[in-house]
């Protein structure tokens, strides 16, 4: 089975020309491009949590990633470290982090929901800890590497976030659809029994989608930093969230065995161009927003059971 | 044997909450003043949001189920219960509509789960959001005060020899033991966690079932909410219930009831929220930062996660 990327683009689709057709000045080549800025960090988070989706789990922990990455990074070039060090010191950190919870929850069989809970709030806690409050950043490397773009026209550039979120969205493609390790994901989520009988070896995948995910949330708060220039330990709240519902209108089963990284960016890009049109309009405030994106996650499992059951 | 276990189990429970508690007092000596008996009450009190949560989260832990929307449910009671007391009605009237509240969306997540098919964890998470985003948009991100006597009461007023909060917690706890112990609705739960085709097939109210458990947890999160602003003086739409739910997870992990299903040990599960609320005593007695002592009671759920497992905790 194939996840239904094809359809999640078009709704995207559909939804763009929907609101091109009700706002003024919607259709300009900005939008796409501030689309795909400003979706970098929940990007590269929901790019993780699609390969914990794939093998029917769930990452709780992605949202503090964010905030606890992007504190560490401010800290770490405050206290004068190279950025040269530190990304990838974070980004291990992560999975390290990352196989953790996959090590409780593939070896001592605990519900996943609840270690990854556990994971954030103890980045939580680890984030204020280390700083309590926003952490500006003016370190050199940093700076240059903030300023890494590909213009397209005058004014119009993707950012380094971004183009750190197209990498890592067509690695994992790549990862999930054609190497058999990306593969065995898929089988641990399809099921886990017969993935066992046929060979997989389900603890070690399993542990690896954990990894995957802290590795590429860590990352995302690498990107927040890029976006913003500053670390945040408020930052990401609420944010794993968005990521499953990034992940489940790109067509991917919570149950598991059904998931594709392009499916989640077209989430992700959903996602933003709602809360564009939302902070566009003016009116709604962000409490509005959170109870949209909770309504579009059970709607769109809705339409998801109805139709599974209208197949078989 | 499983009797042996529980009772060391229990006593085991009971040996950490004495010590957490002789920490806590050794370290208020080290201040100044300060008794052990004092600060086992003040656990107690401060202890009463997170037991009523964990009562209803022990509830639909029994029936194989979770809640992660009890904070965000509090939140949205405090905060419309605020509300309408500030606009004028009564303490009974604000304390009904919190309950109906909770109820209404514990039964809403019980619908989704039992009638549409979605998994628990899926439709609380998405409770958990958007209520809280509910309660800022009830509270227009001010913090409401609570004048109300009645209202405050419920934070700390003695009657009858005992806080109000304690005499509300343990009046609870006896009509949810009653209700668990000796009625059809009790036994329905418990066989829908241990095997919901049975609860099925001897014709047991399975959705009703379902449906009053998660109201349960809601009305209860709701009353929790008013308990916690009650101590506060003030309904916080961002702070009310936050975290709590891991709490009440990790109190009814800690009195061993098991995750997936089938059976409820409310008397435990309190025990562990006295042992859960100790620990935060301590903790903020040896003057812990708030962070840091959220990523130790993280470490200590990671921990008990991965010892525990086995017969209590399958996925």
């Amino acid at each position: 089975m194939r996840p239904p990327v094809l359809r999640s683009a078009l709704v995207v689709a559909v939804l763009y020309v929907l609101l091109g057709v009700l706002q003024d000045g919607w259709f300009s080549p900005r939008t796409p491009i501030h689309l795909l800025n400003g979706g970098a960090v929940l990007g590269l988070a929901a790019l993780g949590q699609t390969f914990v989706i794939a093998t029917g789990g769930i990452d709780l922990a992605v949202g503090a990633w964010i905030a606890c990455g992007s504190t560490a990074v401010a800290a770490a070039l405050a206290s004068g470290l190279p950025l040269a060090l530190v990304v990838p010191v974070l980004v291990a950190l992560g999975a390290l982090l990352g196989a953790v919870s996959g090590v409780v929850i593939a070896v001592r069989q605990v519900p996943p929901f609840l270690v990854t809970l556990a994971m954030m709030l103890f980045l939580r806690g680890l984030a204020g800890t280390i700083h309590e409050g926003s952490l500006g950043i003016t370190a050199s490397d940093h700076a240059a590497l903030r300023g890494v773009a590909i213009h397209l026209a005058p004014g119009l550039a993707l950012g380094p976030s971004a183009l750190l979120w197209i990498l890592a969205t067509c690695g994992g493609t790549f990862f999930l659809a054609r190497l058999r390790t990306g593969r065995d994901l898929l089988a641990c989520g399809g099921d886990l029994r017969a993935a066992r009988l046929l060979g997989v070896p389900v603890v070690r995948r399993l542990v690896l989608a954990y990894a995957l995910s802290g590795a590429c949330a860590a990352l995302g708060g690498v990107a927040l930093t890029l976006d913003t220039s500053a670390g945040n330990p408020g930052a990401g709240v609420a944010l794993e969230l968005d990521a499953i519902a990034a992940v489940v209108i790109g067509g991917a089963a919570l149950e598991g065995g059904l998931a594709s990284p392009v499916g989640t960016a077209l989430g992700v890009v959903l996602l933003g161009m709602i809360q564009t049109a939302i902070t566009f309009d003016g009116r709604l405030g962000s409490g509005w927003s959170r109870i949209a994106v909770g309504a579009l996650i059970l709607a769109y499992l809705l339409i998801q059971r109805l139709l599974r059951r209208s197949t078989i | 044997m499983t009797a042996v276990v529980r009772n060391a189990r229990g006593l085991v429970l009971v040996a950490v909450l004495l010590a957490l508690v002789g920490v806590a007092a050794a370290a208020r000596a080290a201040g100044g003043s300060g008794s052990f008996v004092g600060l086992l009450v003040d656990v107690a009190i401060r202890s009463v949001p997170t037991w009523l949560v964990a009562i209803g989260m022990a509830l639909v832990v029994g029936l194989g189920g979770i809640d992660l929307a009890v904070g965000s449910v509090m939140a949205l009671a405090a905060t419309l219960a605020a509300s309408a007391v500030t606009a004028g009605a009564g303490f009974v009237p604000a304390l009904a509509l919190a309950l109906l509240v909770g109820a209404a969306l514990g039964a809403a997540s019980g619908t989704l789960i039992r009638q549409l098919g979605i998994q628990p964890l899926v439709a609380t998470l998405v409770a958990m959001v958007a209520l809280r985003g509910a309660a800022q948009l009830v509270s227009g991100g001010q913090i409401l005060e609570v004048r109300d006597p009645t209202w405050l009461a419920f934070g700390a007023h003695v009657t009858l020899g005992m806080p109000v909060p304690l005499w509300l917690a343990l009046v609870v706890l006896l009509a949810v033991a009653v209700l668990l112990g000796a009625t059809r609705f009790g036994a329905t739960v418990t066989l829908l966690g241990a095997n919901p085709r049975a609860a099925r097939l001897l014709g047991l109210g399975v959705t009703t079932g379902t449906i009053l458990t998660y109201a349960a947890s809601g009305a209860l999160a709701a009353l929790a909410g008013l308990v916690e602003t009650a101590w506060n003086h003030a309904a916080d739409a961002d702070k009310c219930g936050l975290a709590i739910e891991l709490d009440a997870i990790l109190a009814v992990v800690i009195g061993g009831t098991p995750l997936r299903g089938g059976r409820v040990r409310l008397g435990a599960t309190v025990l562990g929220v006295l042992v859960v609320e100790a620990l935060a005593t301590t903790l903020t007695i040896a003057n812990v930062p708030r962070d840091a002592a959220l990523c130790a009671k993280a470490l200590l759920v990671l921990v008990l996660a991965a010892v525990v497992r086995g017969e209590a905790m399958r996925p």
